[in-house]
């Protein structure tokens, strides 16, 4: 077929299909009643064999890439859902992630142990001489045991929770997030991170012992930390599943074997969400809350059983539960 | 020109032109305006509020600030299907590699990359050195977040617009010209037409010297070959849009 006639016949056509175009990518697909959506989905299939044709039979360029455009639009406004299932991602957060999480379980105990091998590290450290590691392993700006025999640190008043529980969460939400992304270093920026956050809790736990004040830690920390600690064992255990796609290209190429550890990765990551959030809730209302109000073994008691409950979402949750892609 | 290959679900390839790193660099350097703005307001409104209560004000800001640093690229790429507003300013767009719209957790996979991407910061915003020299390593510029959430970026091109539409026709005088051109433009062989359509929907291509150039030889030699007159004060540019219009219009 020659151009003249091609432009002829076909045009009026695409000039419909710009239109249409138009609309959709202002308003969207769902702004289209059923006979354009009907009417849109039959242009684009004739724009697309249109540029299969202009490929193949007719020359010059210009109709060619006037028509590779026009497809590459519709393409986009047709596949490809963006729109965000809620539903689904609540019922996945509630009973596919555990699936999930068990499947990488060897990646988070990876983490546990560098995590762990950092506590004992900082323990140890502050142990043998107390100068150095505070100087060195511990940020500045942390939490220090008060005078002694004031037993469990100044009374905060709500508002200086607030502020500090605002503070708090962002920050080890950004850290958690900062472990994950790390793993694109092959893994090893988020080993570092799981180890340095391990070695800031062990300082801090030989620092309150010293002081006689392992409870006021215990009680400070552990209600939160019961989850708080997991998510950001869960950041890293996503950023060792991410790198192990750099690592492992067999038997894809890189680039697959990446995007689809990458897609796992954030599936993982996305667990840690409702923890961060029930830890941040803890912490501002269990662990800040004064000794007159809530009992050091009442403090103890929820750390346990939010701990335990943790556990047995992971272990329990979610056995039958179809995954969906 | 970099272009990106794809095969439509019905198996016709086509291509999108993938995004220098000149234009991201533009793209990310407009975001940075509504970001800064953003986060002053919510300066103010912390302020506003620890004027009362100092702790909540200074909660609001922490939370609010690390909303904006993780959030913003993140909110504007999966509602704005890829593009945020330096983005949208400049015609390019986050796409999947297989051509279609990015999901929430590919745009949230690379939005969270940043926090690498742009390592020396020390926030998950810009593109820095890691970015900088991986998108440089790549064909298609991908820096490592889009390695990861199978993504690049691509112009979307909507300013095309080669197909020319004849203008009204106010008078008899002219409407008879535009017959005598119709039959005229009959005698004309295949490759003829070919070469007329071509120069006419590749004309924003070429320079204007070129452009020019081309448009004078091309209105010479159809004036003699159909004996065609140029109107008074008619470019020759537009005296060879006016046959081709004529060419490929409906004839009924």
């Amino acid at each position: 077929m020659d151009l003249a006639t091609f432009l002829q016949t076909r045009r009026p056509d695409w000039k419909r299909l710009e239109e249409i175009l138009q609309r959709v990518e202002g308003s969207g697909l769902a702004s289209l009643d059923d006979e354009q959506a009907v009417e849109f989905g039959r242009l684009y299939r004739r724009a697309a064999s249109d540029l299969n044709q202009a490929q193949t039979f007719v020359s010059g360029e210009a109709t060619e890439l006037y028509l590779n455009d026009l497809v590459a639009r519709a393409y986009l406004a047709i596949y490809g859902k963006t729109r965000i299932d809620v539903w689904g991602l609540m019922r996945y957060l509630l009973l596919g992630y555990p699936a999930v999480f068990r499947r990488y379980l060897p990646h988070f105990l990876l983490a546990t142990l560098l995590f762990t091998a950092g506590g004992v590290f900082g323990y140890l450290v502050s142990w043998y001489d107390k100068d150095v590691a505070r100087a060195y392993l511990l940020p500045p700006r942390t939490i220090r045991p008060t005078e002694e025999g004031s037993d469990g640190g100044v009374q905060y008043d709500t508002d200086q929770v607030t502020a500090f529980s605002g503070f708090l969460f962002t920050h080890n939400v950004s850290v958690t997030l900062f472990a994950f992304a790390l793993g694109v270093t092959f893994g090893l920026g988020t080993a570092w991170m799981m180890f340095y956050n391990g070695v800031i809790t062990g300082v801090l736990a030989a620092v309150f012992v010293e002081a006689h004040q392992l409870t006021a830690f215990a009680t400070g920390i552990l209600p939160h930390g019961v989850l708080e600690i997991p998510a950001c064992l869960i950041g890293g255990t996503a950023g060792f599943v991410m790198a192990q796609g750099f690592l492992q290209a067999r038997p894809w190429p890189r680039r697959e074997e990446v995007a689809r550890q990458g897609k796992q990765a954030i599936l993982v990551l996305f667990g840690c969400v409702p923890l961060l959030a029930a830890a941040a809730c803890l912490e501002a209302g269990v662990a800040r809350a004064p000794d007159w109000f809530l009992d050091k073994g009442v403090k103890l008691a929820i750390a346990g059983v939010v701990g335990l409950l943790f556990l047995a979402y992971v272990a329990l949750v979610g056995w039958r539960h179809k995954e969906q892609a | 020109v970099i272009r990106h290959e794809v095969l439509t679900a019905e198996k016709v390839p086509f291509s999108y032109r993938v995004a220098g790193l000149g234009s991201r660099w533009l793209a990310w350097m407009i975001d940075l305006f509504p970001i800064a703005a953003l986060a002053l307001m919510g300066l103010v409104l912390a302020s506003v509020l620890s004027l009362g209560r100092p702790g909540l004000g200074f909660a609001l800001m922490a939370i609010w600030t690390f909303a904006i640093l993780w959030g913003y690229f993140l909110f504007f790429e999966w509602l704005w299907r890829g593009q945020t507003p330096g983005k949208a300013m400049l015609g390019i767009r986050v796409i999947q590699w297989q051509g279609t719209a990015l999901t929430f957790f590919q745009a949230a996979l690379r939005n969270l990359l940043r926090a690498v991407d742009g390592l020396p910061l020390p926030f998950p915003l810009g593109p820095g050195l890691p970015g900088l020299i991986v998108a440089a390593c790549n064909r298609e510029h991908r820096r490592l977040g889009d390695l990861v959430a199978d993504t690049l970026v691509v112009h979307v091109e909507r300013k095309v617009q080669p197909i020319l539409t004849l203008g009204e026709t106010h008078n008899e005088a002219d409407r008879q010209r535009l017959a005598v051109l119709r039959l005229r433009l009959g005698q004309l062989d295949r490759e003829q037409k070919q070469t007329l359509l071509d120069l006419c929907l590749r004309r924003d291509q070429l320079r204007v010297l070129e452009r020019a150039r081309l448009f004078q030889a091309v209105a010479q030699y159809f004036e003699q070959r159909l004996e065609l007159m140029l109107q008074e004060q008619e470019s020759a540019e537009k005296f060879v849009l006016q046959m081709a219009a004529v060419l490929i219009e409906r004839s009924s």
